[in-house]
């Protein structure tokens, strides 16, 4: 596997193990809002394009490689995928900016904050600053 | 018999509330709600964004009905509620409540149109205090969706109708039909017009074309009544998951202007916090700002994405390119060295020479923004803490506004900041509830006089507070106006 799935799967685990610690108030569990979770197409826009499928739910968080059928599909060069799991760069400010493209962003405003404080917050261990 | 509709049940709230119904602590917030959206008046209109809209507006040409504040220029209604809101934003110095920014249109929409209808003092704050509380439900409404914050012009809309609506006396079916039409070509803020100089028009031109509906409505346009709950209405088009029960929730049972949070420096509220500590900081050690290794600011997640959606525009370049603050007022690094460097946050720190001077750019540099979880569920946990249960029974509509303590609630828009110095000293300070917000009060007087010390003669200052503070007692609105403007 590649780093950056490395680096994804890394974000997973921080994301299952604080999960809790994050969404321990009642109105902000993920499923409350989503369901069926957040499902989004991480597309590394490469000579070859690779592709990942990130779910998200109240306390799990799965990787697999390849693409999925999903409203949520973000694009982006290696080099931005890897600064946003290495907490260096965040989503909102990859769209600001034109690095990261977003189909259908009309209706997916309000998971891509989510998405992009999520990675961000669980890229790095932020909470063990003293 | 027929049930009514959100917009008629609105309707009755705003034909029928009486001055004396109002809680007296609900005025006193209003009469502070007042002060801080003048003050934040004076100092937009001392902008180059602001300066344009004025000149624009007084180019109008219109015919002479209210004043533009401060200059006292007299121009018709819609064009008085169009410039002092929209310089009244400017700065992004203005209040915010359950849930939006409605000060910008409560009080410029009020003061206008009660103007030009010689209303007295007390039919004025009424209009102010019906149109934050039917903005700041129709906010919460649409709370679960794409915008937030300012970013929601459309309660503007509602708020000119419904204050605009009682001043000018309308029945129940004429208010309703102003809702109908001031809801029915929604304002959808663009996020990227909004970090430019256009930005300054997210209050006015929704509130003046709200105002305007009432009008319409008055001369027996009728707009649909249903327009807020209908299936394809303004709810379900606007949130995620439209929250339609809280726009009609406990009408003069539950008083959202006792939410009322008031800035005391310019900047968005996420801001606030961080601000806090650092002048806090400046208060208690004497900190070289040149001998900064670097800054860590803890906040919430929103507040990071609050400044991920301003950083492009923040670089001194875009600056020179755009020729406005305006994103900076969303972005914590520039907020931070500017305030450490200058030891105040103020609507100095937003002018051209301060905005491209190099020096706090390079100290912006250093400064790291750190998502925290426990700010964050702080933040996030507000509505808890107000005893919403959960968000299945706040979309089940069984919840009342009324069944939440409003006048007991404290705003926890916390923020933490870490000063590292090149000798490895460090600096900490946390701030759980900024200056201002309900849980940490302030006197909105200071406010009032910081800014209306460049604006009128200092011995008009005091008698202008007095006036704000003593409005129940004012028999024509006017003579209030000739107090907070410059030139009568």
């Amino acid at each position: 596997m590649s780093e950056l799935f490395n680096k994804i799967e890394f974000f997973c685990q921080a994301y299952k193990k604080n999960s809790k610690k994050l969404l321990n108030f009642k109105i902000g569990s993920i499923s409350n809002y989503y369901p069926q979770g957040i499902k989004v197409n991480i597309i590394v826009l490469d000579n070859k394009i690779e592709n990942y499928t990130l779910l998200i739910s109240d306390t799990s968080c799965k990787v697999v490689k390849g693409f999925s059928s999903s409203q949520l599909n973000l694009s982006a060069l290696p080099d931005v995928w890897d600064k946003i799991f290495s907490g260096k760069y965040r989503v909102i400010k990859g769209i600001m900016e034109g690095k990261i493209k977003v189909r259908g962003i009309r209706s997916m405003v309000s998971p891509l904050i989510i998405l992009s404080s999520l990675f961000y917050l669980y890229s790095e261990d932020f909470d063990n600053n003293d | 018999m027929t049930k009514n509709t959100v917009a008629e049940d609105i309707a009755e709230f705003v034909v029928n509330l009486k001055y004396k119904d109002i809680p007296n602590r609900i005025i006193k917030k209003a009469k502070d709600q007042i002060l801080g959206v003048i003050a934040a008046i004076y100092a937009g209109s001392l902008t180059d964004e602001g300066k344009i809209i004025i000149n624009t507006v007084k180019q109008f040409g219109d015919k002479e009905e209210s004043s533009l504040i401060p200059s006292g220029f007299k121009t018709s209604v819609r064009s008085s509620v169009l410039c002092n809101s929209s310089v009244g934003v400017a700065l992004d110095y203005v209040d915010y409540l359950l849930s939006g920014h409605t000060g910008v249109s409560a009080v410029p929409v009020s003061l206008a149109v009660g103007e030009s209808l010689n209303s007295t003092g007390k039919e004025v704050i009424t209009a102010q205090i019906i149109a934050n509380e039917i903005e700041g439900r129709l906010g919460t409404s649409v709370f679960l969706g794409p915008q937030n914050g300012q970013l929601w012009s459309y309660i503007h809309l509602i708020g000119g109708a419904v204050a605009a609506s009682r001043l000018l006396g309308l029945n129940e079916d004429q208010v309703a039909n102003a809702i109908g039409i001031a809801l029915a070509q929604s304002t959808y803020t663009i996020f990227r017009g909004y970090f430019a100089m256009a930005k300054l028009f997210v209050s006015g031109l929704p509130a003046q074309i709200g105002v305007q509906a009432a009008y319409f409505a008055k001369n027996g346009l009728r707009g649909a009544h249903d327009i807020i709950e209908h299936p394809l209405g303004f709810c379900n088009l606007m949130a995620d998951i439209p929250l339609k029960f809280i726009t009609n929730s406990a009408l003069g049972k539950a008083w959202v202007t006792d939410t009322l949070c008031y800035k005391i420096y310019p900047g968005c509220a996420y801001v606030d916090a961080i601000a806090d500590c650092i002048l806090d900081l400046h208060k208690e050690f004497d900190i070289n700002y040149k001998e900064i290794k670097r800054v860590e600011v803890f906040s919430s997640i929103l507040t990071t994405a609050m400044d991920d959606f301003a950083a492009p525009f923040t670089t001194i370049d875009s600056l020179k390119k755009e020729q406005t603050h305006v994103a900076l007022n969303f972005t914590v690094p520039y907020t931070v060295a500017a305030t450490l460097i200058d030891k105040e946050l103020t609507p100095r720190q937003f002018k051209k020479e301060r905005y491209l001077n190099p020096e706090i750019h390079n100290l912006a540099n250093k400064v790291k923004i750190i998502p925290d979880s426990k700010i964050s569920s702080e933040i996030l946990g507000t509505l808890p803490a107000i005893k919403i249960p959960s968000l299945k029974e706040i979309i089940s509509g069984k919840y009342s506004l009324a069944d939440i303590n409003l006048d007991d609630v404290t705003v926890a828009f916390a923020g933490a900041v870490k000063i590292i110095m090149n000798n490895g000293k460090k600096y900490y300070k946390k701030q759980n509830i900024p200056y201002g917000a309900p849980g940490n009060p302030y006197d909105l007087k200071k406010k009032f006089t910081q800014e209306a010390i460049n604006i009128l003669p200092s011995e008009k200052i005091d008698p202008a507070i007095r006036a704000i503070n003593n409005i129940e007692a004012i028999e024509n609105i006017g003579d209030l106006i000739q107090k907070i403007c410059s030139q009568i």
